[in-house]
C-alpha cells in the first residue's frame, strides 16, 4: 500500500505553514521526515493524521482520507503527538485500552481485552499493565503511546520526535520497537525526527522538509550529504560511510553566509 | 505463541483482579453511604435508633405517630437531600477537574458558587428576582439564575479562545471575584436583618429542605448522570491530554462544552437550595481518584459517593456539635474535609497531578 501526499496546503491564519507539500511512502517501510525546526514536520504529520484539516489530497492505496471525519482517520491512522501523557490516575492496560474508544461499550469486551493483552506482550510491556502511567519513564510511555496506536490496527502510524528527551538506549529500543512493528505488520510509517545519524540507520526512505516544502527526498545515501546538512541547516559537516554502509553526519560549526541563509530559508536549494 | 497466550492470558488476569476490587469498592461505598443516612436520620433532639429508623422507613404506619413525623415530615428529606447535594457537587466538580485538567476546579473555584450566593442575597435585600412569588421561591430561583448565568458567561467569554482550559479557569475564577465583590455592596446596603439572612444563606443550610425542592435537585441529578455516564470513555481519554485525544478522533471542544453545559445545571441545582457548601465539590473527586483511578466508569459514580457520604457525615456533625442546635452545614463540612483532605494529601502514594 502506497500513501501518497498531494500538494498539501496548509496556514495557520496568514502564515502559509505548508506550501505544498508531495511526497510518497510505501508499506513496511519507515519514512523519515527530517528539516530544522518550524520547517513543517509537525503540521505535515497532523494534516494527515485529520486533527488539522489542510488544502490538497492524502490518498492511502488510491483512496483520498481527507474527507473522512477524525473518528474515521482515528481508525486507519496512528498519530503519537510529541507531547506526554499527563499524570492521570489511569493505569497502563486502561490507557492501551482507551486507544480502542471509539469501539468500546460499557462492559469492555472479550475481543478488546484479547487486543490490549496482545499488543502489550507484542511490545514486551505486559509486564507494565498495572502501573499508572504517570510513574513510567519516558521511554516506557513512548511504548505505551505505541501500544495504544496499535490497538486500533492502523495502516499508517505517524510518530512526532518519538524519541524526544530520552536517553540512547531508550532511543534506540522506540527505533527497534518501530522497525519491527512496521516490518511485521506492514505499517506506513511517517516519523519526524531530529538526529540524522540515528534517522539513517533506522529509516528506510527520507523526506527533507524545509520552509512548507519537500527540498528532497530519496534513500539515505541520496539524502544524507555534506550539501543537503549545509544547505538545509546551515552547518557545516562531514559525512562518512560506517562499517554497515549508513551515512553519518559529523557536525563541525555553523555556516555564517548570507547565500547559505538565503538556502536555509528555502528560497533556493542547490 | 503459546508463550503470548500464557502471557496475554496473565495481563487479562491482573486486570480482572483489578476491576473487580473497583466494583466492590463501590459496592462498598454504597453501603456505607445508607449508613450515613440511616445514621444523620437518627441524630437530632430526639435521639432514635437506627433500628427504629429503619423500621419507620419500611413500615410508616407501624411506628408510633410522633416518629413517623421524625422521620418522614422532619428528617427524611433533609438527609436525602444531603446524599443528593453531596452527590452533585461533588459529579459537578469530577467532571470539571476532568475537563479542565485542573485539581483545583470545583463548582466553587469557578464561581458558580459565588453567583447563587449573589443570586440569593440579591433577592433578601432588595427583593428583586426573575419569578415573582415570596422568599421561599424567589431565594433559590435567583441562586439558581445567577448561578447559571456565571456558566453562560464563561461559556461566551471563553469561546473567544475556542474554548481553551486556561481561559474557562481564568474567567471563572474572574467571575468569583465579581460576583464576591457585588455580593459584599449587598451586605453594605442591607439591614441587619437582611444581611443576617444572607450569612445565614451564605453559611448552607440543609433546614430549608422540603420534599418538591429535594424533588427537583434528585431529577436534575438522576437525568444529568446518565448522560454523563454515556460519555464516559470520552471524558477518560481526555485525561490523557488534549493532543492525545484529538489524535484518538475525540472532538474535545465539544465534549468540554457538552460536559460543560451538564455540570453547569447540576453545580447550579445544587447550590441553589442549600447554600454555598463548596468544599465537597473540590474534595469528593480526589478521594475518588485515589480510591478507583480515572476511567469515569468508576470514578464518576465513585465521586458521586464520596460527595454524598462526606455532606451526610457533615450534616450529622451539625446536628450533634450543638445539642439542641443545628450549625450550618457549610461551615462543618470545611471543619471535617480540610483536615481529612490535607491528611490525603501529605499521607497520599502517588502523584496524579
Amino acid at each position: 500500500m502506497v500513501l501518497s501526499v498531494r500538494n498539501l496546503r496548509f496556514s495557520y491564519g496568514s502564515v502559509a505553514v505548508l506550501k505544498g507539500v508531495n511526497l510518497k511512502a510505501v508499506s513496511g517501510d519507515i519514512t523519515a521526515l527530517i528539516g530544522p525546526n518550524a520547517a513543517g514536520k509537525s503540521t505535515l504529520l497532523k494534516c494527515i493524521a485529520g486533527m488539522l484539516r489542510p488544502e490538497g489530497e492524502v490518498l492511502v492505496g488510491g483512496r483520498s482520507i481527507t474527507d473522512l471525519s477524525s473518528e474515521e482517520l482515528s481508525r486507519c491512522v496512528g498519530y503519537l503527538p510529541q507531547a506526554n501523557f499527563s499524570s492521570a490516575a489511569l493505569r497502563v492496560f486502561e490507557v492501551v485500552l482507551l486507544g480502542r474508544v471509539h469501539s468500546l461499550s460499557w462492559r469492555v469486551s472479550e475481543e478488546d481485552f484479547d487486543i490490549v493483552s496482545d499488543v502489550l506482550v507484542e511490545l514486551d510491556i505486559e509486564n507494565l499493565a498495572s502501573r499508572y502511567i504517570g510513574e513510567l519513564s519516558g521511554g516506557q510511555q513512548q511504548m505505551v503511546a505505541i501500544a495504544q496506536a496499535l490497538v486500533r490496527k492502523p495502516d499508517i502510524l505517524l510518530l512526532d520526535e518519538p524519541t524526544n528527551s530520552l536517553d540512547l538506549k531508550n532511543q534506540l529500543e522506540v527505533f527497534e520497537v518501530v522497525r519491527e512493528i512496521t516490518v511485521k505488520r506492514g505499517l506506513i510509517t511517517l516519523m519526524a525526527m531530529h538526529d540524522l545519524n540515528l534517522a539513517a540507520r533506522y529509516a528506510d526512505s527520507f523526506v527533507v522538509i524545509n520552509g512548507g516544502r519537500v527540498c528532497v527526498e530519496g534513500d539515505s545515501r541520496t539524502v544524507i550529504t555534506p550539501g543537503m546538512v549545509g544547505s538545509i541547516y546551515g552547518i557545516n559537516a562531514s559525512v562518512y560511510i560506517d562499517e554497515d554502509g549508513v551515512p553519518q553526519v559529523n557536525p563541525k560549526g555553523i555556516l555564517r553566509d548570507e547565500k547559505l541563509y538565503q538556502r536555509r530559508e528555502g528560497r533556493y536549494y542547490g | 505463541m503459546e508463550r503470548m497466550a500464557i502471557k496475554g492470558g496473565y495481563v487479562r488476569a491482573v486486570y480482572s483482579v483489578i476491576e473487580r476490587r473497583k466494583y466492590i469498592l463501590i459496592l462498598l461505598g454504597v453501603v456505607v453511604s445508607v449508613f450515613t443516612l440511616m445514621a444523620d436520620i437518627s441524630t437530632g433532639p430526639a435521639r432514635l435508633s437506627i433500628f427504629k429508623v429503619f423500621a419507620t422507613m419500611l413500615f410508616p404506619y407501624g411506628s408510633e405517630a410522633s416518629v413517623r413525623v421524625i422521620v418522614w415530615v422532619l428528617r427524611l428529606p433533609i438527609a436525602i437531600m444531603a446524599i443528593v447535594v453531596g452527590a452533585s457537587l461533588a459529579v459537578a466538580g469530577a467532571e470539571m477537574q476532568t475537563i479542565l485538567a485542573n485539581p483545583l476546579a470545583s463548582p466553587y473555584t469557578l464561581g458558580i458558587a459565588a453567583g447563587a450566593g449573589f443570586g440569593a442575597a440579591l433577592a433578601v435585600v432588595i427583593g428583586v428576582g426573575i419569578v415573582p412569588g415570596g422568599s421561599t421561591i424567589l431565594v433559590p430561583a435567583n441562586a439558581f439564575f445567577f448561578s447559571f448565568l456565571t456558566c453562560i458567561l464563561i461559556f461566551f467569554l471563553s469561546k473567544v479562545r475556542g474554548f481553551s482550559m486556561e481561559s474557562m479557569i481564568l474567567t471563572g475564577i474572574a467571575l468569583l471575584f465579581l460576583f464576591h465583590s457585588m455580593l459584599a455592596l449587598l451586605e453594605y446596603l442591607a439591614s441587619e436583618e437582611e444581611l443576617q439572612a444572607v450569612m445565614f444563606w451564605l453559611f448552607g443550610s440543609l433546614m430549608k429542605t422540603t420534599w418538591r425542592k429535594l424533588g427537583v435537585a434528585t431529577v436534575i441529578l438522576f437525568i444529568t448522570l446518565p448522560l454523563l455516564l454515556r460519555d464516559s470513555w470520552k471524558l477518560t481519554v481526555l485525561r490523557l491530554g488534549d493532543e492525545k485525544a484529538k489524535s484518538l478522533g475525540i472532538n474535545v471542544e465539544r465534549l468540554r462544552l457538552k460536559t460543560f453545559v451538564i455540570i453547569s445545571l447540576l453545580a447550579a441545582a445544587a447550590v441553589c437550595f442549600v447554600g454555598t457548601i463548596g468544599f465537597v465539590g473540590l474534595v469528593a473527586p480526589h478521594i475518588a481518584r485515589m480510591l478507583v483511578g480515572e476511567d469515569q466508569r468508576f470514578f464518576l459514580p465513585m465521586s458521586a459517593i464520596c460527595g454524598a457520604i462526606l455532606l451526610s457525615l457533615a450534616s450529622i456533625g451539625s446536628k450533634i456539635i450543638v445539642p439542641g442546635a443545628v450549625f450550618p452545614i457549610g461551615i462543618i463540612t470545611s471543619f471535617i474535609g480540610v483536615p481529612f483532605f490535607l491528611l490525603l494529601i501529605i499521607f497520599k502514594r502517588r502523584e496524579f497531578w
